[in-house]
C-alpha cells in the first residue's frame, strides 16, 4: 500500500466560488497545516534528538540550565567508556544471540503453519483459528507464574533457552498475517500442483514458501524490534549479571545511580543511543515493511 | 474436492508447533494461573489451598484499589487522547504535502521503537530542574511540574509519553481514510463544506469501525502497561510505582506481588483480574467486529 495518493480532492472549479478566495483560502489552510505538522513533528523527534545531544555533552553540560541543545564541540567520552566496558558489550552479545535465534524461529515456524491454517484442511481448523486470534489479546502476565515455574524446574533461570525456546511454538501476529498473506495469493497453481502429484509438502516447501518473501521479512523485522527491546521476559527469567540483555543493563545503569545519589545522565544516553542504533538502521531501511505489517494485521506487538 | 487423510495428517503436523505451543504455553499456564489464585504459593512451599482468600483479599486490599484507579486514570485519559491525536495526524496526512512519507515515518517510529531505552529518554527530559520539556514551557512562561516527583503530575507524564506511541493508530486511520469513496467529497464540495467539516461530517463516520478497533486496542494495551511504569520509577524510594503509589498499575503490582513478595497466588488473582478486563473487550470487539470489520482487502 503506498501512503502517498490524496483522497481529500482539489477543490472544483465548478464550485462557484472565485478562484482566487478560493487559492487564498487554500493557502491560508496549507499554512495552518504546515504549522501542526511542523510543531508534531518536533514532538516526535525530541526524544531522539535530546539523546543524541546529550551523549555528546561533558558532565557539567548535562545538568546546566539554561540546557546546551548542542554541545560544542561534541565530546565522545561516554561513548568510549561504554564500549569499553565489558559488561556492556556483554549485554550486546546477550540481546545480539537471542535477537539472532528469534528471529530465526519466526521466520521458520511461523509461516508453515499460517500455510496449513490458509490451505490445508485438517479437522478443528476453524475452531483453533478462533483460538488463536484470541489468544494475540492474551496478556503476557496471564501466562507468566506457570511458565516462570515450569523454566525454574526445567533449570533453564538465567540462560537464553526461556528466551529462545518459546519463539520454535510460532505467534498468533505473525501466522495471522502470513495467512492473510497466503489467502490472498491465487490457489490455481496449488490446485495444479495437487493434480501433478505433489506432496503437501512440496506445496509448500516449492509452492508456496518462495512466494513468501514480503510476509516473512515483515515477521523478521517484527521480531527483531520485539526481542531486541524486550524486557518482561528477560526480568523475569534473567538476574545473572553475564547473562542481562541490553534492556536489563539500561535498567541497571538506572538503579544503580539509587546508591550514588547521582545519575550519570550522558553515560546512560550514550548507552541508549548504542542499544537504539541497530534499531534506527532497521528502521530506515525496512519501514515500509512495518506499515505494511500493521495495514494486515492492524496490530503492532512492539508495546 | 474431498479432503484427503493424507491432508489431514499433514495439515496437522504443519500447524503442530503452534497447536502444541498453545496447549504447553497458553492454556495449562492459564488454567494453572486460574488454580493458584485460590492458593498461597511462595514457590519454595508447596501450594496451599486457600479457597476464596485471595478474591477476599482483592477487595479489602487498599493497594489494589490505588491500582486499578491508576490504571482506569491513566488509560481513559490516554486512549482516547491517543485517538484524538492519531485522527488529526491522519486528517493532516490525508493531504497534499510535501515530504509526506518522511513525516509519516517520523510519526511512525515511536512506535516501532519502544522499550525501556526510549522510556529512560523520557525519564531525563522529565526531570524538574533541568529536563527539556520544563525548559521549552519555560520558553512560553510556563512554569512546568516537576512531573514524575509529583504523585500528581506523574500520571499526566505517562500520558505524554503514550502520545508519542500513536503511529500504529495513524496508519490504521490512513488505510482506512483511503477506503472512503472519493465521489462522496467530490458531492461535498459541491455543495461547499470546507475541508475540515468533510472530514468530521464524511471521513470520521466513514471510518467509525477502525476508530472503534483501535479504542479497544488501545484499552488492552494500556491495561497492561509495565516497562514505562518500570523504567521511569524504578530508582524511586520504595521502588517502581512511585511517588506514593501514583504511577503504580496493576501489572506493576502483578509483577511486584509474584517476583518481589513471591506471593504467586495474589499475583495469579491479579493475573485473572487483568485476564477479565481483557476478555470482556475482546468479547465486545468480536461481537461488533463481525458486524464491521472486514479482513479481506
Amino acid at each position: 500500500m503506498k501512503a502517498g495518493a490524496s483522497p481529500v480532492p482539489e477543490p472544483s472549479v465548478a464550485s462557484g466560488v472565485s478562484l482566487r478566495r478560493l487559492d487564498l483560502r487554500r493557502t491560508v489552510a496549507q499554512s495552518v497545516v504546515y504549522l501542526f505538522v511542523l510543531a508534531t513533528v518536533l514532538f516526535f523527534l525530541l526524544p531522539v534528538f535530546w539523546m543524541a545531544s546529550t551523549s555528546f555533552k561533558e558532565p557539567k553540560q548535562v545538568f546546566s540550565t539554561p540546557p546546551t541543545w548542542i554541545p560544542l564541540p561534541p565530546v565522545a567520552d561516554y561513548y568510549a567508556e561504554n564500549l569499553g566496558n565489558a559488561q556492556m558489550r556483554g549485554y550486546f552479545k546477550n540481546t545480539m544471540i537471542i535477537t539472532g535465534f528469534n528471529i530465526l524461529a519466526a521466520v521458520l515456524v511461523n509461516p508453515i503453519v499460517a500455510f496449513s491454517f490458509a490451505r490445508m484442511r485438517w479437522p478443528g481448523r476453524r475452531l483453533f483459528f478462533t483460538v488463536l486470534l484470541i489468544t494475540i489479546m492474551l496478556p503476557l502476565q496471564v501466562t507468566l507464574i506457570p511458565i516462570y515455574i515450569i523454566f525454574r524446574d526445567l533449570g533453564w533461570l538465567n540462560t537464553y533457552l526461556p528466551l529462545i525456546i518459546p519463539l520454535f511454538f510460532g505467534n498468533p501476529v505473525y501466522i495471522f498475517l502470513i495467512r492473510q498473506f497466503i489467502l490472498s495469493m491465487p490457489g490455481e497453481m496449488l490446485d495444479a500442483g495437487r493434480i501433478d502429484g505433489c506432496s503437501n509438502y512440496r506445496l509448500y516447501f516449492n509452492l508456496t514458501l518462495p512466494l513468501l518473501g514480503a510476509p516473512i521479512a515483515t515477521v523478521a523485522i517484527f521480531q527483531f524490534m520485539f526481542s531486541w527491546n524486550d524486557f518482561l521476559y528477560p526480568l523475569v527469567f534473567i538476574n545473572s549479571d553475564d547473562m542481562k540483555t541490553l534492556a536489563l543493563g539500561l535498567m541497571d545503569l538506572m538503579s544503580q545511580s539509587q546508591f550514588t545519589g547521582v545519575f550519570d545522565w550522558g553515560l546512560s544516553m550514550s548507552a541508549t543511543a548504542l542499544a537504539l542504533i541497530p534499531c534506527f538502521i532497521v528502521y530506515l531501511i525496512a519501514q515500509r515493511y512495518f506499515i505494511q505489517g500493521v495495514n494486515i494485521t492492524q496490530v503492532y506487538t512492539g508495546r | 474436492m474431498k479432503t484427503s487423510t493424507r491432508e489431514r495428517i499433514d495439515g496437522l503436523v504443519m500447524a503442530a508447533p503452534w497447536l502444541i505451543g498453545f496447549f504447553v504455553f497458553v492454556l495449562s499456564p492459564t488454567v494453572r494461573t486460574f488454580i493458584f489464585s485460590f492458593q498461597d504459593y511462595d514457590i519454595i512451599h508447596p501450594p496451599v489451598w486457600v479457597g476464596l482468600d485471595n478474591y477476599r483479599r482483592l477487595f479489602a486490599d487498599e493497594v489494589f484499589g490505588t491500582s486499578m484507579y491508576n490504571t482506569a486514570y491513566y488509560s481513559l485519559v490516554s486512549v482516547p487522547l491517543q485517538l484524538l491525536l492519531a485522527l488529526f495526524l491522519a486528517f493532516l496526512m490525508a493531504r497534499k504535502i510535501i515530504l509526506k512519507t518522511l513525516i509519516t515515518s517520523i510519526y511512525f517510529l515511536p512506535s516501532v521503537i519502544t522499550g525501556v531505552a526510549v522510556a529512560l529518554i523520557w525519564k531525563l527530559m522529565f526531570q524538574g530542574s533541568y529536563g527539556v520539556l520544563n525548559t521549552l514551557l519555560g520558553y512560553v512562561g510556563i512554569t512546568g511540574p516537576v512531573w514524575l516527583d509529583s504523585p500528581e503530575w506523574s500520571k499526566v507524564a505517562l500520558v505524554i509519553l503514550s502520545l508519542s506511541r500513536i503511529g500504529t493508530f495513524m496508519i490504521i486511520y490512513m488505510a482506512a481514510i483511503q477506503g472512503v469513496p472519493r465521489d462522496l467529497y467530490d458531492a461535498a464540495e459541491i455543495d461547499g463544506a470546507g475541508q475540515v467539516r468533510q472530514f468530521t461530517r464524511i471521513t470520521v463516520p466513514i471510518i467509525t469501525p477502525a476508530i472503534f478497533f483501535t479504542l479497544i486496542i488501545g484499552f488492552i494495551y494500556s491495561f497492561q502497561i509495565f516497562t514505562e511504569v518500570m523504567s521511569l520509577t524504578l530508582d524511586f524510594v520504595g521502588g517502581p510505582g512511585g511517588p506514593a503509589r501514583s504511577t503504580l498499575m496493576l501489572v506493576v503490582y502483578l509483577y511486584q506481588e509474584a517476583f518481589t513478595f513471591l506471593r504467586m497466588g495474589y499475583a495469579a488473582t491479579l493475573a485473572w483480574v487483568l485476564l477479565i478486563m481483557v476478555l470482556v473487550l475482546t468479547a465486545v470487539n468480536f461481537w461488533l467486529g463481525k458486524r464491521w470489520v472486514h479482513y479481506e482487502r
